[in-house]
């Protein structure tokens, strides 16, 4: 019966598929194979090569050699491994063997190659190329990099961005937060990276930023690491964007921000900010008063430790502990003599915990 | 005898169909994590793990390890989670009435002290018999409770934990050190994600020392290595498809994290399931995106735990003869998933595609094979198509089976030696003669246990690794 619906045309069909997928298969697999080889054969000329610049690196290093002698020793075919050579000594050496290590890197051989590679490479070399420029500091790619940062590649710009971080070029920060603006691969955590590089010397250039900034999460970012670099000038236009945002998210970052830096005058805000809607807020801003430190705002933290979430009666028992500069008597008196459930268990967790030292 | 012909040819012609429509799905969620892991490869290589959590307001992580007789690894697994990396967590472990000294052995090795019980949730659970701290592991805390199954144990570490973020682990499990860092990363920084899993893998073969990897390897024997494949393709491909469409209903229950309201908000683990962990994912779906549309349960193909596989015929028998009834009773717990549109994909093609294909799955495939050599004998059977539908199928069995291997080679590449990937290759092949036939019979039975009423948990024996 079967044998009158199927066609001949319909086998052929199946013996197409079945020879698509044979190819497909053995393609993918033997690509892969390759790449694991090509992989392999990498990693065996770069441990070879490691190894013999391994003997002479330190006499470098140690000043038995100079840059120009170092530098005879590699040919201009072995400038990538090279590269890949020296990458862990720059991002681990620091001081006068990182002025040593970016000599090299500016020597005029290698820098040139580099140069060629960011102006001219494909998109792989022009991103390396970025990336070592910062990783060794030279300070004359600066413009090159800056140009980098409109390449159409999102990972040269990336790289760029980062270098000009590690190269402390606060002038390049209006044009990294515009390219964040434009490119939709530009997430939050790799402008995140980026500003982390230039460390807190960036906190002044990111306060004439925030009032500028178009979006909320470059507005959250900017925040956050106003918050990690305890930035106390900021104060005033923290307080100011509390108020002003409807952003949880934003709020919540303000919140901790202004925790962080310990803002004294942002007491009455935070205080306000105990009976919002949203656990999550409430619960930031118990943390952030617990930081600043309050007595007056005992009995708020005593009521809140009656409330029915966890994770708010513990955060609140948590600032009792820290304003009442970790008094026992506090805490024991709240076990003790509440009459509230929430309160006596929140309260003996909170003591179990600090007698056991965590 | 006409009406016999007439079903085994309508038989043949759904069998048809079934492997098509199969086919095709299989093919859309390939081609989809294809792309999800290598993006997902290339944005974790551009930004540190490290950096997202020194900026981001971390969420601090309880870590709950149920117990039952785990005398031989209990220590180490304790100190391995104690020095994982992550800005705050503790470490909950759950005695759940182990007839061995588990519970001893944790007091005498970490100097632990009996401190009075505290339960800050109230789900039910059997009767807490003790609770324990010390002073040198602040971090560190046991529960003693009578025995009451795994899901109880872990609801009783939920009632005294005290983070926000629940991350419940198999005691016998092998975490990777910043794999809390890598479960933990999507909740900070997407408010509605409720739910992550990770990818587990198989430690069979690696070497194990005080419950870390030294190195990794490939089982010994085929049965292991089977597995390793099957495991690359259920978690990169099945998982990471489901989860573009947030349709995913299972995540492992020997690695999971959850947040702590969504958890309450369900009522915990079900203690009555056989498959606790694909239930209570599935019972999220129901309640949870009710009120929440927009709430996520969300799958990271790096965070990696090692877990051990059956290299017995008899334990991986059972072990998947339990988890064909406990696919069946997830499924049947809640059927107001089926094709109600108010869940999305998860309603519209997650949960029809497991009462198809992975709950009916077996015992179309089985009856197909009889109906097949029947329709051999009475002669009604075009060959030439047989062979090539059957030469077809075992194809892209083996292609799936390839791709996921070649996936986990461009992305992650775990397997050190080319050997391995030979190994693997060689895998991919050879569990398309047998080994799969062989789970479609085991699933099959677990189907028809179900059917007749044998819904028991079943029994599963582990060699340890961590005793090597």
């Amino acid at each position: 019966m079967i044998n009158l619906f199927i066609s001949d045309s319909l086998i052929q069909t199946l013996i197409f598929v079945i020879w698509t997928l044979l190819a497909v298969t053995v393609a993918s697999a033997v690509y892969c194979l390759r790449l694991r080889f090509v992989n392999n054969h990498h990693e065996i000329k770069q441990k070879k090569l490691f190894d013999h610049w391994e003997k002479s690196f330190f006499d470098y290093l140690y000043g038995n050699m100079d840059a120009d002698q170092w530098m005879a020793r590699i040919s201009s075919k072995q400038f990538r491994y090279f590269l890949e050579y020296i990458k862990s000594y720059l991002i681990t050496l620091r001081g006068e063997d990182l002025n040593k290590l970016s000599a090299l890197m500016r020597h005029p051989r290698l820098y040139d190659y580099l140069n060629r590679r960011l102006k001219r490479g494909g998109h792989q070399a022009r991103s390396e190329a970025a990336f070592y420029f910062g990783l060794a500091r030279i300070e004359k790619s600066k413009s090159g990099l800056v140009t980098g940062l409109k390449d159409r590649d999102h990972v040269v710009c990336y790289n760029c961005a980062m270098s000009l971080g590690k190269l402390g070029a606060v002038e390049a920060i209006d044009d990294i937060f515009i390219q964040y603006s434009r490119r939709r691969q530009f997430t939050r955590n790799q402008l995140m990276r980026i500003l982390f590089e230039f460390g807190s010397n960036v906190c002044p250039s990111l306060l004439e930023q925030l009032p500028k900034a178009k979006h909320d999460s470059a507005r959250l970012l900017i925040v956050s690491l106003f918050e990690y670099f305890k930035f106390y000038p900021a104060g005033p236009q923290l307080i100011d964007l509390l108020q002003k945002t409807k952003n949880v998210d934003l709020q919540l970052s303000c919140i901790s921000a202004l925790g962080a830096i310990e803002y004294i005058d942002a007491l009455p805000i935070l205080k306000s900010f105990l009976n919002h809607p949203t656990i999550r807020v409430r619960r930031f801003a118990i943390d952030a008063i617990g930081k600043i430190g309050d007595l007056d705002l005992k009995p708020d933290l005593y009521h809140l430790m009656k409330h029915e979430n966890w994770w708010l009666r513990y955060s609140a028992a948590e600032a009792l502990w820290k304003i009442t500069n970790h008094d026992v008597r506090v805490m024991e008196n709240i076990y003790q003599h509440s009459d509230n459930q929430y309160a006596v268990s929140t309260a003996q967790v909170l003591l179990a915990e600090k007698q056991m030292g965590a | 005898m006409k009406l016999i012909l007439q079903v085994i040819y309508y038989y043949n012609y759904f069998v048809l169909w079934y492997f098509i429509i199969i086919c095709t799905i299989y093919l859309f969620l390939n081609l989809l994590s294809f792309r999800v892991i290598r993006e997902y490869a290339k944005r974790v290589k551009q930004v540190e793990l490290t950096d997202v959590f020194r900026l981001h307001h971390h969420k601090p992580i309880s870590v709950i390890v149920p117990a039952y007789n785990e005398r031989n690894t209990i220590i180490d697994s304790a100190q391995a989670l104690l020095q994982l990396e992550y800005p705050e967590f503790q470490v909950v472990v759950v005695n759940d009435g182990s007839k061995d000294d588990t519970l001893e052995r944790l007091i005498r090795h970490f100097g632990m002290k009996k401190v009075p019980f505290v339960s800050i949730e109230n789900l039910p659970t059997e009767k807490i018999r003790g609770m324990y701290r010390s002073n040198e592991y602040p971090s560190l805390l046991v529960i003693d409770k009578e025995n009451g199954g795994k899901a109880d144990a872990i609801n009783a570490g939920v009632n005294s934990s005290k983070f926000p973020l629940i991350c419940v682990i198999d005691a016998d499990s092998i975490l990777e050190r910043d794999c809390l860092l890598k479960i933990a990363r999507p909740f900070v920084e997407d408010e509605n994600v409720v739910a992550v899993g990770g990818i587990i893998r198989i430690v069979n073969g690696c070497d194990v020392k005080q419950g870390r990897i030294m190195e990794i390897g490939v089982p010994d024997t085929w049965l292991g290595r089977f597995q390793v494949v099957e495991y690359l393709r259920a978690f990169l491909f099945g998982r990471t498809g489901f989860d573009v469409l947030n349709g995913l209903i299972i995540i492992s229950g020997a690695f999971s994290c959850f947040t702590r309201d969504a958890l309450l908000m369900v009522g915990g683990y079900r203690t009555d399931a056989i498959g606790e962990d694909m239930e209570l994912v599935v019972r999220m779906h129901r309640l949870i995106r009710k009120k929440n549309r927009r709430a996520k349960i969300t799958f990271v193909p790096d965070p990696v735990c090692w877990t051990e596989a059956p290299e017995s015929f008899e334990v991986l028998k059972s072990q998947r003869i339990r988890w064909q009834k406990g696919t069946i009773q997830s499924l049947g717990f809640h059927k107001s998933l089926f094709l109600n549109p108010k869940y999305g994909w998860v309603g519209m093609l997650v949960y029809p595609y497991y009462v198809f294909f992975e709950a009916m799955g077996p015992f179309i495939e089985i009856t197909g094979y009889v109906v097949f050599a029947v329709s051999w004998y009475l002669n009604i059977i075009n060959l030439p198509f047989a062979i090539a539908f059957l030469t077809v199928a075992i194809l892209f069995g083996i292609a799936l089976s390839m791709l996921s291997v070649i996936l986990e080679e461009l992305s992650f590449r775990k397997y050190p030696k080319t050997s391995h990937l030979l190994v693997l290759f060689a895998a991919s092949v050879f569990e398309n003669f047998g080994f799969r036939q062989m789970l479609s019979w085991w699933r099959f039975k677990g189907t028809l246990e179900w059917i007749f009423g044998k819904r028991a948990w079943g029994h599963m024996e582990k060699r340890g690794f961590w005793k090597r």
